[in-house]
């Protein structure tokens, strides 16, 4: 019988009323500087630390938002893999700056990331003592990999794409051992859309579809043979391809960055169509669907403050703000 | 106008029109010197004024790539993404020698092997806008320091320019106009001194005919 | 004892079991997404508890069923009447429709009371329309109570 989630997603029912709703957002947008965005935040979940902190500490407050959330969901969950799921990434973040730490004989441990599934203390000594032993598979198998591959070219990009890779390959079984087809299908459109993301910044950077078949992740609808074939053309003839599938929703991001070179339009539009897709998906009560979904719509949100924060302790004009502001869950 | 205490000889006065005759001529060579420092400093200056301006409007537009990925990615992403750079600007600063002024010459050679990818992050996890911010800043980096070279040539040549008419002007409102009237002073005085004497001489002379009579 | 008899039993057992089942799981089900929803905000205990109660009707029908067959049969008497193998097949054939139906519709109208349970979370002002929902799946279990009692009462002893 798979696992059970009814209890959590009544909490989660409960929880994502909490969240920054339009109106929340609009305000902060419309605040006059960013004191007075910070100061909207406190009657909100961000209250407690929002009160205490100036406006350019705003990481802080929302790394704890974070951290509470994350701990929140593990403990509600029947299983930890729904926040597995999405914590991976900052163990595949935090492996990437002990590697390069390593290679470059430094030791900036204040970009380590503690939202993990495994404590940051345990992967430091880990990596100081060689031995890996002691760590999950995926992330041993990874690491591995990273420095055969940074060995060989000396290049600081092969370990960020290695180890890239390999959170995704990771994501792929957690989400198999999950019986989810929501779950495969949200990380599986997700690699796309960054796989998309990828092709057209490679091509802006002018490097060839070696590079190109390095840079990919795996595991997406439209594999490494759609993008190769794609190289030696037009932007308009992926826009063209696309219309065809999910993806149409993107392709005016696409559009916009052939007029702008920017991928702002597209980021947006991306972080959008995911965040719908599991908006639509939410409604089941019983399944993983709503833990994850308000997991991400967290996220979401930590983004969203994010731009406005630095959009307004650098005086971005509202409009440049809203702009760019995601859509809420 | 203040003269110099020298004692009125003749040979002060050889020495005193010595110096002033150096004087008169390093007057003309130091005006002349910095008319040419003037010169060419405006054409610093004015290449000064174009760089800054362009790499002011670059920087703007970098820094505004930086802010716009530091807005959709977190504080850590950002830093893991540039914390291992791929491109090494060794900078050699020499000193040479314009119009006697020291003044730097910045040489300066990009290290890296060119099949290393300038960006040293990998594309899941970063936002396009970093792309353009590091390659916009790599673009400017060459300009920001030839900038930095004629600034500080700018700024030395300034310095120079400003001690050459400090010169000129002590030169010729002070030195020169002190050696004239100490000069004028002396002949005066060896003029009255022969007067006298010429005086004296007449009126022994006349002693000596009333005696001699 | 009769085989008649006996099976007059199973038809008792079939009616109060399945249908008990079913409510059990139902309400179970609407239990935990009510507990998560009242973790998180006391004040809604109220309003989940009426949604957690509807899928626990059908324990209440097979129950009904199975006092009326055994009434019916005298079992609170002191002795049994004697039963024939058909007729004692009718009574196992009455109590299938409140049981087999109970159970199922038991467990589906708990997972649909949990979606509504859903509603009330974000919505408290819904109650009305969130109770409609897992109701309509209460029907079906009152047209099997009406055919297992119509069929009880059809058998007379």
């Amino acid at each position: 019988m798979p696992v059970d989630f009814t209890y959590a997603v009544g909490r989660t029912r409960v929880l994502e009323t909490r969240l920054l709703d339009k109106d929340r957002i609009e305000r902060m947008i419309a605040a006059a500087n960013a004191d007075e965005a910070l100061r909207v935040l406190a009657e909100t979940a961000y209250g407690p630390i929002a009160s205490q902190i100036n406006a350019d500490e705003y990481e802080i407050m929302l790394n704890a938002r974070l951290k509470e959330t994350y701990e929140l969901v593990r403990h509600i969950s029947p299983t930890p893999a729904v926040a597995d799921i999405l914590a991976l990434k900052y163990d595949f973040h935090n492996l990437k700056v002990l590697l390069k730490d390593r290679y470059l004989k430094q030791y900036d441990d204040d970009i380590l990331v503690k939202l993990g599934t495994v404590d940051i203390e345990k992967l430091k000594s880990y990596m100081q003592e060689d031995d890996f032993k002691g760590m999950p598979d995926v992330l041993r198998d990874a690491i591995i990999e990273a420095q055969a591959a940074f060995e060989v070219s000396r290049d600081p990009q092969d370990i960020d794409m290695a180890l890239d890779k390999a959170h995704y390959e990771a994501v792929y079984a957690i989400a198999d051992d999950m019986h989810s087809d929501f779950v495969k299908e949200l990380f599986r459109r997700q690699a796309d859309m960054i796989n998309i993301r990828t092709f057209v910044r490679v091509k802006a950077m002018g490097k060839d579809s070696r590079f190109l078949a390095k840079a990919l992740l795996p595991g997406g609808y439209l594999d490494e043979a759609f993008f190769i074939e794609l190289v030696d053309q037009t932007l308009g003839a992926l826009i063209e391809r696309l219309r065809f599938t999910h993806y149409d929703g993107l392709v005016d991001g696409i559009a916009e960055f052939e007029r702008t070179e920017r991928l702002t339009a597209y980021e947006k539009l991306m972080d959008d169509e995911l965040l719908s897709y599991i908006r639509d998906n939410r409604s089941d009560p019983f399944g993983p669907a709503a833990i994850i979904g308000y997991l991400w719509a967290l996220e979401n949100e930590t983004r969203i403050v994010r731009i406005i924060m630095v959009g307004k302790i650098n005086h971005m004009p509202s409009d440049a703000i809203r702009q760019r502001v995601r859509e809420v869950y | 106008m203040a003269q110099m205490n020298v004692n009125p000889t003749r040979m002060e006065l050889t020495r005193l029109k010595g110096q002033l005759a150096t004087a008169v001529r390093g007057h003309d060579l130091m005006k002349d010197k910095r008319d040419e420092l003037m010169r060419r400093f405006m054409d610093l200056i004015k290449k000064n004024k174009e760089l800054r301006e362009k790499v002011e409007v670059e920087l703007t537009e970098a820094l505004h790539s930086v802010l716009l990925a530091r807005a959709v990615m977190s504080k850590e992403m950002l830093e893991e993404a540039v914390m291992y750079p791929t491109r090494r600007m060794d900078i050699n600063i020499e000193m040479v020698n314009l119009m006697s002024v020291e003044v730097p010459s910045i040489q300066y050679k990009e290290d890296g092997s060119a099949d290393v990818s300038m960006y040293p992050y990998g594309f899941a996890n970063t936002s396009g806008e970093l792309d353009s911010a590091i390659a916009r800043l790599h673009e400017i980096l060459p300009d920001m320091l030839e900038l930095a070279q004629v600034e500080k040539t700018c700024q030395r040549l300034a310095d120079e320019i400003e001690r050459t008419r400090r010169r000129v002007n002590a030169l010729e409102y002070i030195m020169i106009p002190q050696l004239e009237e100490t000069i004028r002073y002396i002949t005066m005085k060896l003029d009255e001194n022969e007067r006298s004497t010429l005086t004296r001489l007449m009126k022994v002379k006349e002693m000596l005919q009333e005696r001699n009579l | 004892m009769e085989l008649g008899q006996f099976f007059a039993f199973a038809g008792i057992a079939v009616a109060t079991l399945f249908a008990g089942i079913g409510s059990a799981v139902g309400t179970s089900l609407a239990g935990q997404a009510a507990a998560g929803v009242v973790t998180e905000d006391p004040d809604k205990f109220g309003q989940t508890l009426v949604l957690q109660a509807l899928p626990g009707t059908q324990g209440i029908y097979g129950l009904i069923i199975g006092v009326i067959m055994m009434s019916q049969l005298g079992v609170f008497g002191a002795n049994i009447p004697d039963l024939s193998v058909q007729q004692g097949l009718m009574y196992l054939a009455a109590g299938c429709p409140i049981g087999i139906v109970g159970l199922i519709s038991g467990i589906y109208q708990g997972k649909a009371a949990v979606a509504s349970i859903g509603i009330i979370a974000k919505q408290p002002g819904q109650l009305g329309k969130a109770i409609i929902f897992p109701a309509i799946v209460e029907t079906y279990a009152i047209l099997s109570l009406i055919v297992s009692l119509l069929m009880t009462l059809g058998i007379g002893v």
